[in-house]
């Protein structure tokens, strides 16, 4: 009770001492007042000395950004519920661009792009504020993409290497798989030191927590942030979002940590930009998205990086989403999104429905930087994967019409639907690097020529666990020293052979 | 040839300033007509706040308020007014600032109210 009291005291006490030592000043604020307001926008006039992407005070508490600043008036975005906002209302200039409190606790919580958590687990105590608009660091500042983020997902890390401070694109169309794959690669960084966050433009709450709990199951939330702005938030959340997101990004990164966000999706970025302007009376252009459509999202993407030593060597690799309809990468953002990032994942709905997920189209898959970072052992493994896809899938559709084939030809089919099935990945369980090579080396050293394609799958779960089981040290050894030296290739090409005999 | 609200207040402007304050009624009856002749009555919004804008640009100020918790002294009324000649000075009671006053001038607040004061307290001690 005692230390109850005194508590109470000390608390007593430095209330006293907070309001003696407080001095009143009257200090001049900028107004303005509220024109008109509609659908998260506001028009004011006054506020003559306002800066662009200043946070502004409405009179009911509710906070906007100042976006269009006109001669006579001033184009703001709501950040909150329009129906307090009365036309003749005062606003106040606040002196502050708009910025994002973060701090190390935001790992495992999920906030709304203000900063304010969701979960119910308790206010974030902010040590910092990131300006949610900053500018990319720039070209001295950087460093080459030399180090690699393991998706987990063969396809992914054999075929379309990614490397830290990359920005990959994902994208398909509905129900392919794009945010599975941005999940997958969150769950497999689990030890690798990458601080992750998931940023949700416009998304279902209901999935966004069935995404949290999934991520929560495989202790992937401790390292994860999701910024969410929700289907039913306004419009201007879903324009920050992004932004916020990545300023979480930047704390860390200045830290020189390791990041990985996940910009889920930009389509809807893009729309919540095109509704807002549209509203804020901009001009429109094609399908009716305002002129600075690609520098919206190209001063997001360009945030990420990989920031060189003597700038802490931080990075923040992205992965943003994209959805396509019907199949058509040639529409506006699309075309826009895959010209500013450094690859892109394509994802079909043909080959999800075929079963084979992730749904990865490896002809227009590419990676345009993620090679530098590949470990050397994947590269040797899996260097020629690619052409071999591609002839097998050449060679299948001409196969089609053909009965008779050399036996050259009618090889390179089998081999081909062998990896096809070796590819294929179940979701929420991303496999380590090296357990990766073991099976892809399986299947191109002709090891899994013998087995039946639907045998495939069960197979190569054999084939772990035989390796998990009798060659622990064989893994350990790959892990670490990360080259196809040729005892390790020896001593791989045993236990396979080994292994098929005992499958067999 | 459209004219917009700026330039229907310019013209306002001068003509009330040529005229002078004893024509203020006949001049701002015939714009009105002219206004509703022209079917631009629905610009009044905008003539309005031009005409502020206009009037910032001669005199330097266009509106001054006063917001204070009793009824401001007739000296200090009387000076406010003196200070800003030409201006429109409005002075209003409102019993929720506690004390003191808040004095708007255009698009800049300078807020003394005990009301302000203890919010800001309240934020400083929150934080």
């Amino acid at each position: 009770m005692a230390t109850k009291s005194a508590t109470k005291e000390d608390i007593i006490a430095s209330l006293k001492e907070q309001i003696n030592a407080f001095t009143a000043s009257s200090k001049e604020t900028q107004v303005g007042t509220v024109i008109s307001v509609g659908d998260g926008t506001a028009l004011l006039s006054g506020l003559s000395n306002v800066q662009a992407s200043e946070m502004l005070e409405f009179a009911d508490g509710t906070s906007g950004v100042a976006l269009n600043l006109e001669e006579d008036r001033v184009g703001a975005i709501v950040l909150g519920n329009v129906s307090g906002i009365k036309e003749g209302d005062m606003v106040k200039a606040t002196g502050r661009i708009l910025s994002m409190p973060v701090s190390d606790a935001m790992s495992g919580r999920v906030v709304n792009p203000l900063g304010i958590p969701l979960d119910g687990k308790g206010d974030i105590k902010a040590t910092e504020f990131y300006p949610i608009e900053k500018v990319a660091p720039g070209v001295m500042t950087r460093e080459p993409v030399g180090v690699p983020l393991q998706t987990g997902l063969k396809a992914i890390d054999a075929l379309i290497p990614i490397g830290r401070g990359q920005r990959e694109l994902i994208i398909g169309d509905r129900q392919t798989g794009k945010t599975a794959v941005a999940i997958d690669t969150i769950i497999n960084q689990k030890g690798q030191g990458v601080k992750c966050i998931y940023v949700a433009i416009g998304q279902k709450e209901s999935k966004i927590a069935k995404i949290v709990a999934k991520l929560e199951e495989a202790d992937a939330m401790e390292y994860t942030t999701v910024v969410l702005a929700g289907a039913s938030d306004p419009a201007s959340f879903s324009y920050i979002a992004p932004y916020a997101g990545v300023a979480i990004g930047e704390y860390f990164m200045a830290k020189g940590e390791d990041v990985l966000i996940v910009y889920d999706d930009l389509s809807k970025h893009a729309w919540a930009f095109r509704e807002i302007s549209l509203l804020l009376r901009r001009p429109p252009g094609r399908e009716a998205y305002p002129g600075d459509v690609f520098y919206l999202h190209s001063r997001l993407l360009e945030r990420s990086a990989r920031l060189n030593e003597a700038h802490g060597g931080g990075s923040i690799t992205a992965l943003p989403i994209i959805e396509t309809q019907s199949g058509d990468v040639s529409a506006y953002i699309p075309t826009n999104v895959i010209s500013i990032t450094d690859g892109q994942i394509y994802l079909e709905t043909d080959l999800f429905y075929r079963g084979i997920r992730p749904a990865l189209n490896v002809g227009l898959s590419v990676s345009r930087v993620g090679g530098a970072a590949q470990t050397k052992i994947m590269k040797k493994v899996a260097g020629k994967l690619r052409l071999e896809l591609a002839q097998f899938r050449e060679l299948e559709a001409f196969a089609q019409f053909a009965s008779d084939l050399d036996e050259n030809t009618r090889n390179q089919i089998e081999r081909g639907r062998r990896l096809t099935e070796m590819l294929k990945q179940k979701q929420y369980a991303p496999m380590p690097f090296e357990e990766q090579v073991a099976v892809i080396f399986a299947v191109t050293q002709g090891h899994v020529d013998r087995v039946a394609v639907e045998r495939v799958g069960e197979f190569e779960i054999g084939l772990l666990e035989y390796l998990r089981g009798s060659k622990a040290e064989l893994l350990k050894k790959m892990n670490e020293e990360k080259n196809l030296t040729e005892e390790i290739e020896k001593e791989l090409n045993a236990a396979c052979s080994e292994y098929v005999k005992m499958f067999e | 040839m459209k004219t917009n609200a700026k330039q229907l207040a310019r013209g306002l402007f001068a003509e009330i300033q040529a005229r002078g304050a004893s024509d203020l009624d006949d001049v701002t009856g015939a714009f009105v007509k002219y206004l509703a002749d022209r079917h631009e009555l629905s610009l009044w919004r905008e003539v309005i706040r031009a005409l502020d804008a206009v009037w910032k640009e001669e005199f330097g100020v266009a509106n001054v308020s006063v917001v204070s918790a009793f009824e401001l002294p007739k000296e200090l009324k009387k000076a406010l007014e003196e200070k800003f000649a030409g201006v429109s000075v409005t002075s209003t009671v409102a019993n929720d600032v506690l004390g003191g006053a808040s004095v708007r001038i255009d698009d800049r607040v300078i807020d003394g109210t005990i009301r302000a004061r203890l919010q800001l307290l309240k934020q400083q001690l929150i934080s």
